[in-house]
């Protein structure tokens, strides 16, 4: 088996409460997980679940209070990590937040996208080089002289994808980022995501509470109460129909009729996702044939 | 009897700049009293402008607003009434809390009616109830709650004002299912106990299916179509094409029918649904067993 | 509404002005107001006019977009101009008398100067710097300037990069003050009656939020620029190099010659030329 690029061993996570010192209930509790380099992984929590906590564990915004971390083989839980080792981290795990608006540093499109590889120091040709080419793969490269106030939602989260992917990232992490979306800009933005996993390689790690996101990916892990739940492909997960409905997730809406059609004592599969499939299937049940 | 009547509404933003922008281009549309009504269009297609104009924060250049029978704008000086008889909750609306208190932050509006302090606190007491805040959440800084708390807090800010028509723009944007559960069951209550009339905007067509009446589907500042849910999803490749598309279940419904299983049109829920196959499904095996 | 307000004021476009270096611009804006200050004739400032006219036309933007852009100011000008031309005391006979009301021609003069003065140095900065420089190459330039104070720990990297902050953000935060205000009007508030306590106290259901949204903000990007590896001035690189070119030398030269044309006229052609004496 190949090594694998994000390696969670019994990893525990509090806040700290008002008062110094003083630890909150733990919002992610001795979590183990690994994720391979390339794949696409959804995970998916209602909020609260820790979901969010895990995102920022990864990137070394939050340091774990318990358990270890490993970054391509690397601990980064180690004590030995200088700065420069942290901002190494930074560059090769990419993260994309929530809110487009509030990631976005200058006023213009490509100056934006130029900041990451500016701060890594990157000489001011390469910059150029890799800003056109971020833009063009994000497609929005007609914008660059725009000024971000003046895009849509999606737009402006594709432009933030832009400005990670400048700094050559290994895996992004995608914190929420289409939850503030409208379903055009989720489809940009989705669409957007699926090609640099396909496409450049970039093991993607998209944080979600939307199913229908999660069932394009290549595994759904699914986190409630700060552990993890379920962790399977998306036909094993959004089979486990009873268990999402219990952790207040929703599924697909054909499956939860499938589903209950299936509990009905009818022979329908309801672990099928692809729509034209379950149709075949269903039609030939009534009509016989 | 219709509570609420938009006729004929233009408005341009920006008029006379290069900037200008013409946001409805005479959009008629009645909202009947007591229903749910839906309001969807993606972003740019005016439904946000159109929402400000139903309580008169915005002024048509052309065009009536009638409220209850009586035009908004016949006594401009009295345009605040409007605006406690229609309320509206904007989108996010949990970043316009401001009060040191749930409860006295709910209670902003009343104030602004003008109304005696028993008369408010009832109110305040009553929306809590519909949006399921619990009394010891209501002495609380809103700023300590729950994403999720909060909208709760902001929808009842604008309940307790007791408006004949409730205007929500996008009420579960960026809410999980926990919390879009929450705030239906809280819309669903208020208008169920009042009677009153309700208006969602939105572009989650499987939510505007489980709990709207009629729909108002707007394109480009005009409205598309009009009518009940199962008359503006039988449009399902223009609403495709305008960037909407129908709820999952009424595209399988479709998908069904191509493959010559009769089963109704008007379904898109998954209830429904579910029904319908299993009578077709049950029918099929009486059959086989006589 | 708030939104309709145009910030900035930047016109795109690709003239000479557009294309020279920020740095230079802003050597050359210092340049051109120092002069126009110095003239001191009405030769000198017919030079100012002219070499201000000559400015708009090198910047490609109408000469009706440069006076609308002095219209704000329109009403200042002409106040001041009606008091210098009331209150100037003369030293010769009054041109006009009438009870209270005097004129003199030095009057009329100075009236007339402060208009010409007001109305060069902001239509000819305008187009040097703020109608021909994006915000951002402007913030831009204004660092690389003052690079050498960083010897004596001027922060000048930290205040560019707070500068181009502020102009990415508000637009964004005005946006956000109209929904708050939407939103509070919404539930009844009234921002328009009352007198200035009860306007003041009216505020702040607007000003809350908008802190609270504000703070959220800056959180939100400081964790967004610490993932995009900003570690302040350390290492950093620059896309966009800035380099000296022909235009700017051009322009130097241009502006150069026209402060040597005012220092002439100041104090040669002056005793020939001296128009407003001999009005």
């Amino acid at each position: 088996m190949r090594e694998p690029f994000i390696k969670f061993e019994n990893v525990s996570y509090s806040y700290e409460g008002d008062e110094e010192g003083i630890l909150l209930p733990p919002v992610l509790k001795n979590v183990s997980f690994e994720i391979e380099k390339g794949s696409f992984v959804a995970v998916l929590g209602h909020n609260g679940s820790g979901k969010s906590t895990l995102a920022k564990l990864i990137n070394m915004i939050l340091y774990p209070t318990e358990g270890r971390i490993y970054i391509d083989g690397r601990d980064i839980t180690d004590e030995n990590m200088t700065e420069d080792d942290v901002y190494d981290i930074r560059r090769r795990i990419g993260m994309v937040f929530q809110n487009p608006d509030n990631q976005l540093v200058a006023t213009v499109v490509e100056e934006d996208v130029a900041f990451g590889p500016e701060n890594l120091g990157v000489e001011p040709s390469e910059i150029r080089r890799r800003v056109d080419e971020a833009l063009e793969t994000v497609g929005m490269s007609e914008f660059k002289r725009h000024s971000p106030h003046q895009l849509s939602g999606g737009q402006k989260q594709r432009i933030a994808i832009a400005g990670i992917i400048a700094m050559l990232p290994e895996c992004i992490v995608f914190d929420e980022s289409t939850a503030m979306l409208d379903p055009r800009g989720r489809a940009e933005v989705m669409d957007t995501i699926e090609r640099l996993n396909r496409e450049n390689g970039i093991t993607v790690l998209h944080i979600t509470h939307n199913m229908d996101e999660a069932v394009r990916a290549d595994r759904v892990i699914v986190i409630n109460d700060g552990r993890i739940c379920i962790d399977g492909t998306p036909k094993e997960v959004f089979s486990s129909v009873e268990q999402l409905r219990l952790v207040g997730l929703d599924v697909p809406q054909v499956t939860e009729l499938l589903y209950d059609l299936e509990n009905c004592g009818f022979d329908v599969d309801h672990t099928e996702l692809d729509e034209e499939k379950c149709a075949d299937a269903l039609a030939k049940l009534i009509l016989g044939r | 009897m219709n509570a609420l009547e938009l006729r004929n509404i233009e408005y341009t933003y920006s008029k006379n700049t290069p900037f200008e922008n013409t946001a409805l281009k005479g959009v008629t549309v009645a909202f009947e009293q007591g229903r749910v009504n839906g309001l969807i269009g993606h972003t740019g297609s005016g439904k946000s402008t159109l929402v400000q104009m139903m309580n008169g924060l915005l002024k048509p250049d052309a065009g009536e607003v009638i409220l209850a029978g009586k035009n908004i704008w016949d006594e401009p000086k009295k345009i605040r009434d409007a605006r406690f008889r229609c309320g509206l909750v904007f989108q996010y609306p949990e970043y316009q809390l401001f009060e040191e208190t749930c409860e006295k932050d709910i209670a902003f509006g009343p104030k602004n009616m003008g109304l005696d302090a028993d008369e408010i606190n009832r109110r305040v007491f009553s929306a809590a109830d519909f949006v399921g805040l619990d009394r010891d959440i209501l002495q609380k800084s809103p700023f300590e709650l729950s994403g999720g708390q909060k909208r709760r807090v902001a929808l009842a800010g604008v309940m307790a004002m007791e408006p004949e028509v409730l205007v929500l723009d996008e009420p579960a944007a960026g809410l999980d299912p926990i919390g879009r559960t929450e705030i239906f069951g809280g819309i669903r209550r208020y208008q169920r106990t009042k009677g009153n009339t309700v208006i969602i905007v939105s572009h989650s067509m499987e939510d505007v299916a489980e709990y709207c009446d009629t729909l108002t589907v707007l394109k480009n500042g005009e409205v598309l179509r009009s009518g009940s849910c199962a008359e503006v999803f039988a449009y399902e490749k223009e609403l495709t094409e305008s960037g909407l598309g129908v709820p999952q279940i009424t595209r399988f419904m479709r998908l069904l029918r191509e493959r010559g299983v009769k089963v109704a049109e008007d379904i898109y829920t998954v209830d429904a649904a579910f029904d319908e196959l299993r009578r077709i499904l049950d029918g099929k095996r009486g059959g086989a067993d006589a | 509404m708030l939104k309709d307000i145009t910030l900035g004021q930047f016109f795109p476009g690709n003239s000479v002005l557009h294309r020279a270096d920020p740095r230079m611009k802003i050597i050359l804006a210092i340049i051109y107001i120092v002069f126009v200050f110095l003239a001191k004739n009405s030769a000198a400032y017919l030079l100012a006019v002219g070499f201000t006219v000559l400015l708009v036309l090198l910047s490609r933007i109408k000469l009706s977009v440069v006076l609308k852009g002095l219209k704000p100011l329109l009403f200042i000008m002409v106040f001041t101009a009606f008091f210098n031309i009331f209150w100037t005391k003369g030293e010769t006979v009054p041109l006009f008398s009438y009870g209270i009301i005097t004129i003199y021609r030095e009057g009329l003069w100075f009236a007339a100067v402060m208009i010409i003065r007001v109305a060069c140095i902001l239509a000819g900065s305008s187009v040097i710097l703020t109608y021909t420089t994006s915000p951002i190459s402007l913030t831009d330039g204004i660092e690389r300037l003052l690079k050498p104070l960083k010897v004596i720990h001027v922060p000048v990297h930290e205040f560019a990069m707070m500068m181009t902050i502020a102009l990415r953000f508000i637009p964004t935060l005005i946006e956000e003050t109209d929904k708050i205000m939407n939103a509070q009007k919404a539930r009844g508030a009234d921002f328009n009656s009352g007198g200035l306590v009860k306007r003041a106290k009216a505020l702040l259901p607007v000003l809350i939020p908008l802190f609270a949204s504000s703070f959220r903000r800056a959180g939100e990007l400081a964790t967004a620029m610490e993932c995009r590896c900003y570690r302040g001035d350390n290492g950093r690189t620059r896309m966009t190099k800035l380099r000296y070119s022909g235009i700017d030398i051009v322009l130097l030269i241009l502006f150069a010659a026209f402060g040597t044309g005012i220092i002439l006229m100041n104090i040669h052609l002056g005793f020939f030329l001296n128009f407003g004496m001999v009005l």
